[in-house]
């Protein structure tokens, strides 16, 4: 069961992953990956804050104000 | 067969209100927070919520279904409309209609509801406070199941 941050989550804080992670909700903070992860961001989702993982997803038309990415990163339709 | 599935699952009169295994919530609409996520930090939500990781801070998860997993382990204060702990908890409980605590349950807090199942098994150390209803719940429940300590319980026996 992949992990998934669900469009009415709304996280503050210090995320570390360990695994692939899906975020269609709001997340401020920091996410860390410790492993070959890949965090999907939906378009739907707001992030704000930090995200160094191996690979990051992003969805096309995604708001990433204020978000710094580090990783591989691929841009999805 | 038969006998030793019943044995392994917490079971419910049809009466009792539905509360769906893991998998069952998973195909509505549920958050999860994996076994190797770890969390620091505020954590809101309006939709049923199953944690497998770690969280320590708060979480404010009313009128949803709230799952601590059997790898679960949090450090928060819980409220939620059904409370199903099968792993390690660490803060006071609310469940607005039902707690359940599986025989790996491990909780440490105050636990306040308006019912309270506890397998055989299950640690606990704290005060129970039963003085309130339950609430009807917002949408009309489906069809009753026998609840188990669901699927999550069921893996993690299964893994060993």
């Amino acid at each position: 069961m992949p992990s998934l941050i669900g469009s009415t989550v709304v996280m503050k804080g210090e995320l570390i992953v360990g695994e692939d992670l899906e975020i269609e909700g709001t997340f401020d903070g920091t996410i860390t990956g410790n492993g070959p992860d890949t965090v999907t961001v939906r378009r739907i989702a707001r992030l704000t804050g930090e995200v160094s993982v191996n690979m990051v997803k992003v969805e096309d038309g995604t708001n990433l104000e204020n978000t710094i990415l580090s990783g591989r990163i691929r841009l999805a339709d | 067969m038969f006998n030793k599935k019943k044995d392994e699952q917490m079971e419910y009169e049809s009466s009792e209100p539905v509360i769906s295994t893991s998998s069952d919530v998973r195909r509505r609409k549920t958050s999860v927070i994996g076994p190797t996520l770890k969390f620091k930090g505020e954590l809101s939500a309006n939709e049923d919520l199953i944690i497998e990781g770690e969280i320590e801070g708060t979480i404010a998860h009313q009128d949803k279904n709230l799952t601590v997993g059997k790898e679960g382990r949090v450090k928060a204060d819980i409220n939620a409309r059904t409370v199903e702990i099968y792993g390690k908890v660490e803060g006071d409980i609310h469940g607005e209609d039902i707690v359940k605590l599986a025989k790996s349950a491990d909780v440490k807090g105050n636990i306040r509801c308006a019912r309270i199942v506890m397998e055989d098994g299950a640690q606990f150390s704290g005060r129970i406070d039963m003085s309130q209803k339950a609430k009807p719940a917002s949408k009309p429940a489906g069809k009753p199941t026998s609840l188990p300590v669901g699927d999550s319980a069921k893996q993690a026996e299964s893994t060993g």
